[in-house]
Formats: C-alpha cells, structure tokens, sequence
C-alpha cells in the first residue's frame, strides 16, 4: 500500500509553482523596465534634438546668404525656440502589437550670442518675411512656424470721435466730454499752442486784427520705466494708470490703503512723450526705438516714420508682438488661454482587407527555410487632433476674407502645413469637421482654433519564426 | 515510500534555474540596453557639439540612432 501524505503531495513542484508566480511578477517588471526605459530614451532624444535644432537654426540665420553669395543675416530665428511634439509607441503586450501611444513633448530655444547684433535697415530687410520673430512647432513630423509679431504701418490717428487739432478765438476749448484731459487714449490734445492772426506785424486787436489760438494735438509714445519720478510729460496719475484705462480710481494709489498698494511699492510705471522727431528715434542703430505707439499697453519697436510740417510722427511702421500669429502676452481670446490647449484626440482606422492579422502554425516558407510560429501584424492609420488657439488670422495661413482661402506656401516661401480653412459654418464657408475637411489640419478663421492633425501610419506588429537550416541566423 | 521524494528540491531546483537563467539572461539583456542606450546618446552628443570645426554638422538633430535591443537573437 502506498502512502502519500497530504504534506508531501502539496510540496511536490513547489519550486516550479513558485517560480510560476514570482517569474509572472519578474517578466511583468522587466516589461515595465523596458517600457520606461524606451520611453525615456525617446525622451532624452527629443530634448536633445530640440536643443540642437534651436540653436542650429540661430546658426543658420546667422550665415544666410544673398544669391550673390553675400552674406544677408536673417533675425527671425535669433532667439530660436522650438516645440516638438511625438505620439511614440510604446511597448506593450497587446494582441496586434503595440498599440499605446505616449505623448513625448520637449521644447528648446537657443541663441548663439556671439552672432546677434542685425538691425533692420533697408526696406528689402524689413519686408522680408523670415525677419519676423517666429517660434516653431514640430507634431509629429509636421513643421508649423508661427509668428510672434509682425510688421505693420500704423496711422496714428486721434481718439475717435475726436479731431486732430481744436481751434477759436479768443481761447480754444477742449470737448467736454475729456473732462479736462489733456491726455486721453494715447493722445496729447494740447501738444502745441499755435497763435495767428490776420496781420501778424500788426499788434493784437479783438476787432481788426484777432488772435486765434489752435491746439495742435499730438500721439504720446510710450515706455516703461523704472527709475522713481521719471514720468516725461505725464502726470504722476498718468504714470501709474498702469492698465491704461484713463481712470485713476483703479490705479494704486499714492499713500497704501483700501488693500492697495502704493506707487512706491510698483517696480515700474508708464513714462510718454510726445511723438516727434524730438524723441530721436535711431531705427537705423536699433536705439531709442521702442515705445508703446498705439496705446495697447505693450511696446512695439520701430523701424520707419514719416512726420508733418510740425515735426509731428503721423506713421509708423512697427514690429508689433500682438499682430503675429501668436501673442503670449494675452490672457484670454474667445474664452480661451492662447497656446495649445488640453484637448487631445486620436483615432484609429485599420486599411480596409489588411487589418489585424494574425496567423498561427507551420507557415513553412521554402525561400527562407523558416517556420512562420506566430504573426500578428495591423495596417492602420491613427488620426492624432491637437488644438491650438491663436490670437490672430495674419493671413499667412488662410485669407483673411469671409469665406477664407487657403495660401498655397508661406509669405517665407515654405509650404503650408495647413490643409484646409474653415469658418464654424457661420460665415457661408465650410466648418473644419466636415467630411473632407475633419482629417486635416485646419484653421477656423473664426475662433482663431487650429485643428492640428497629423496622420500617423501604424504597420507594426510581430513574428516569431524558427529556423529549419540548423543554425541560427 | 519517502524515498521517492529525496533530492525532490534539487531536482526541480534543477529544472527551475534553467528559467530563472533566462530570466536573469534578459534581465541583464534590458538593463544594458537602457543603461547603454542612455548613456552612448549622451556620449555622442557630447562627442558631436565639441569635435570638429562644422557648426553644422556639430549642431545636426538627427545625431544618433537609438541602439537595437537584441535581448534575443536576429533572424
């Protein structure tokens, strides 16, 4: 008779029910190892790359030459910076391969100090488009440059509803309804005090000979300033009306209270003179030539000015931070924080009679003399959306019209990364979720959102084979 | 009858350690791989940015290829 005891039938194959269990664990961290530690290697790429390709592109901005082979430096690209964007897959154990995509975002700027000083000086320099501040995005391969300014000529006009110059006899008088302002919006209204009269070598006279006083009113440019008491030709209310508003009562006050501040505790204030050949605007040597010029409370830099018989800067032509594709600087617009926002979509389609493959079995192939064990392989397209709110329609991408037309190439020459332009429907154009338009990359002119798609190939998969020569390869 | 059972240990110990060897092999395997992965990347960026006299080619983005795994064999 034989006896197996219950304590030793349980112990039989203990190592190997063990390993079973602790191995299942161990190959399940291996898996995680590798996984981590691919994806922090594609990591490691993508910021090195990033960081070379900003500063490769300040470099190559540096040496651009002209077609006569002279060297024409381009400043668009001084400050370089540089956003990448990759859906890498990453390894997992699903059924037709890997099929997890993880974001891997790095971003670089660079600036090759020792090659920066280019002013701006002919017309061609100025008009050319690749001069224009530009910041790129790279998603998924596909190259979008976006511009942080650009150049505009601005007329400077005074406030609407306002004229340029107020005239009488024997005083002029402001429009009430400035309350006693001399400055309002941007606009000095009492810039110079011009007296006339019919017959100057003749003294005044009420009746025969009477004065007339013109107010001639001028633009203010504006600054920022640090220094303590530095106004220029503003008043000290003025100066510290720091969002521009032309209404002090928001504005920090003089003495602390009323859970304000006081002016001595801001690190800076609006400082503004009158726009005029006065000022010694320098474009040419890049000096002395940034100022606030259309009273939206952020300074622009300019590069050419005309002025009238007084001396007085009618027009401007700037580089202006908020007029590019892009501007940082502004909180909001159509409810939304500007940049690329948290929405994020993939979807997947497998090619139609290719798709999710597997094929199991002695798939002898005399070619290769190999046993095909196991293959499983998918044949799809995954259709990556990102959105990215701009501030403006520059053009650059779709015309600024109703029903707006896509550009063929950039203004720099470069091809256009965007596909398609939509309005939302509303304007008689087509929105960028129709039929034809929902898998490419599309603005809507209306929102300013870009769709950013990006059509991503998957054709991975695997195999495992054996040998039949004997050998391993 | 307990005889049956002596060396039972062993001999599955026997069996156990030839996939725990394998384990172990591939642990090793992976472990190179991202330690060398990492580390030759760097290496040749360092390499790359301070060698030579081309800005160009010092600076160029697509400086490394990431290495083959090979944790099992090539067919």
């Amino acid at each position: 008779m034989v006896f197996i005891s219950v304590k030793h039938k349980q112990n039989k194959a203990q190592a190997a029910t063990e390993l079973a269990v602790f191995g299942a664990v161990l190959i399940f961290l291996l898996g995680s190892i590798v996984r981590n530690g691919l994806n922090t290697g594609q990591q490691q790429n993508l910021q090195l790359k990033a960081m070379r390709q900003a500063l490769l592109q300040s470099y190559q901005g540096s040496i651009n030459k002209d077609a006569s082979n002279h060297f024409e430096p381009l400043v668009g690209r001084n400050n370089s910076s540089i956003m990448y964007f990759e859906d890498r897959l990453s390894p997992d154990i699903s059924r037709y391969g890997n099929s997890d995509r993880v974001q891997l975002m790095a971003s670089g700027s660079g600036t090759l100090t020792n090659l920066l000083y280019y002013p701006l000086t002919t017309d061609a320099e100025i008009a050319d488009a690749r001069n224009l501040p530009t910041m790129d995005l790279y998603i998924n391969g596909i190259h979008l440059p976006l511009t942080a300014s650009a150049l505009v000529t601005k007329v400077l006009n005074p406030p609407a509803g306002y004229a340029a110059s107020y005239s009488g006899s024997p005083l002029a008088v402001l429009p009430g309804a400035l309350n006693g302002k001399t400055h309002y919006k941007g606009w000095d209204f009492m810039c110079m005090n011009v007296l006339t009269r019919p017959d100057p070598g003749l003294p005044v006279d009420p009746i025969t000979n009477p004065e007339t006083q013109t107010l001639l009113g001028c633009p203010l440019f504006y600054n920022v300033s640090t220094k303590p008491g530095q106004y220029g030709i503003l008043t000290e209310d003025e100066a510290f009306d720091l969002n521009r508003n032309d209404d002090f009562t928001d504005d920090a006050p003089a003495v602390a209270g009323n859970g304000k501040l006081a002016r001595t505790d801001m690190s800076w204030h609006w400082k503004a003179e009158h726009a005029s050949t006065d000022l010694n605007i320098d474009a040419a040597n890049s000096s002395n030539n940034v100022f606030d010029v259309d009273n939206d409370g952020q300074e622009e830099t300019i590069y050419k000015f005309t002025t009238d018989a007084n001396n007085i800067i009618t027009t401007v032509t700037v580089m202006d931070g908020q007029e590019g594709d892009f501007d940082g600087s502004m909180e909001f617009i159509n409810g939304r924080i500007p940049g690329l926002q948290q929405e994020m979509s993939i979807l997947t389609q497998g090619r139609s009679g290719t798709y999710f493959t597997i094929k199991e079995g002695k798939l002898y192939n005399p070619e290769s003399g190999k046993y095909a064990r196991s293959v499983n392989f998918k044949d799809q397209v995954e259709l990556v959306q990102r959105m990215f709110q701009l501030t403006k329609n520059t053009g650059r991408f779709c015309s600024q019209d109703l029903v707006p037309v896509r550009a063929a190439t950039l203004p720099d020459g470069t091809a256009n990364p965007v596909e398609a332009c939509g309005t939302g429907g509303l304007s008689g154009g087509s929105s960028c979720f129709t039929g034809d338009n929902v898998k490419q990359t599309c603005l809507d002119t209306e929102t300013l959102m870009l769709y950013l798609r990006t059509r991503v190939l998957d054709k991975t998969g695997h195999a495992w084979l054996s040998s039949t020569q004997g050998a391993m390869p | 009858m307990r005889i049956k059972h002596k060396a039972q240990s062993t001999i599955e110990m026997t069996f156990v350690m030839i996939a725990i060897c394998l384990l172990a092999f591939g642990m090793v395997r992976i472990f190179r791989f991202i330690g060398m992965d990492l580390a030759e990347r760097r290496w040749s960026h360092e390499n790359t940015i301070t060698t030579g006299n081309d800005v160009q080619v010092q600076l160029n983005p697509d400086f490394y290829r990431t290495k083959r795994m090979n944790s099992a064999v090539k067919y």
